[in-house]
């Protein structure tokens, strides 16, 4: 089972609202049609949006005002509701310290910016 | 020119190209030859990483357009100016960090400051002298400016 294959509704957190169009329109061109998408521009109103919907996938960036990604993927596998969530990681830098932090974290991949459609394609058997 | 400054240089053709390429569907080529029109917006980024790089995008009104279009995949007239700031910006940020990871290599550690518009090349570091680099895209030719610092 790939990381992508359950999710129905993805929870897209990123402070450049071009970012998440990207990230959107990529996804709806890889992925299976139907999928609905939520959007949030820090980690602060994801996990609103994370308390008042059910979502499958959370697709976030690092670097974002009030609240960053790694704050935010720590507070979503504190959260027992949330906890078992998949967290994808999109960000134009990288590194393995960053990497290792997050991975301790449970996410489950990163995709490094610029976000493109044959990107997603080589990480759809990428298991949940 | 130095090696490092070799380096800077490979680095900054490489994030240009693939900048223009995946995220705007844009052929940009590095090219001899300057720009003619005046007509230009400065946009100015830096990374701060074992040294400090200032990146300025100097870039004329019609391939500002056509890379917010391409992104967008909508007219320019239909955008608001704050989907038209904002895709710049992020435009300029993702340059910047393939710049990084070209510059630096793909572990390292580097921070991006918050994109910037400048007027001038020397209002963004007056007295500092930037090495410039010249690339086509078809209809355009536009200046990318790079300053190194240790």
């Amino acid at each position: 089972m790939g990381v992508f294959d359950k999710a129905r509704t993805i929870l897209l957190v990123d402070d450049s609202s071009t970012s998440r169009m990207i990230t959107q329109r990529c996804l709806e061109m890889a992925l299976a049609p139907g999928i609905e998408f939520l959007e949030a521009p820090d980690g602060a109103e994801a996990l609103t949006i994370l308390a008042e919907h059910r979502v499958d996938l959370i697709v976030t960036d690092i670097n974002m005002p009030k609240m960053d990604g790694v704050t935010f993927a720590w507070k979503v596998r504190l959260q027992p509701e949330t906890s078992d969530l998949p967290v994808i990681v999109l960000s134009s830098m990288r590194n393995e310290r960053l990497r290792s932090a997050l991975q301790g974290l449970g996410v489950k991949l990163f995709i490094q910016k610029p976000i493109s459609p044959a990107k997603i394609m080589d990480l759809l058997e990428v298991p949940a | 020119m130095s090696s490092d400054a070799m380096i800077a240089n490979d680095a900054l053709t490489t994030a240009v190209t693939e900048t223009f390429g995946e995220m705007a569907f844009i052929d940009a080529v590095p090219t001899d030859t300057a720009p003619v029109t005046n007509r230009t917006q400065l946009f100015l980024i830096e990374i701060r990483g074992t040294s400090t790089e200032t990146v300025i995008l100097d870039l004329p009104a019609a391939l500002k357009r056509e890379i917010v279009e391409n992104i967008h995949a909508q007219a320019w007239e239909e955008l608001s100016s704050s989907v038209i700031d904002d895709c710049l910006l992020e435009f300029l940020n993702v340059l910047a960090g393939a710049y990084g990871r070209a510059r630096w290599g793909e572990e390292a550690r580097y921070k991006l400051s918050f994109p910037e518009v400048c007027v001038t090349v020397r209002e963004a570091d007056p007295g500092e002298s930037y090495t410039v680099g010249y690339f086509e895209t078809g209809d355009s030719v536009f200046a990318v400016h790079l300053l190194s610092r240790s």
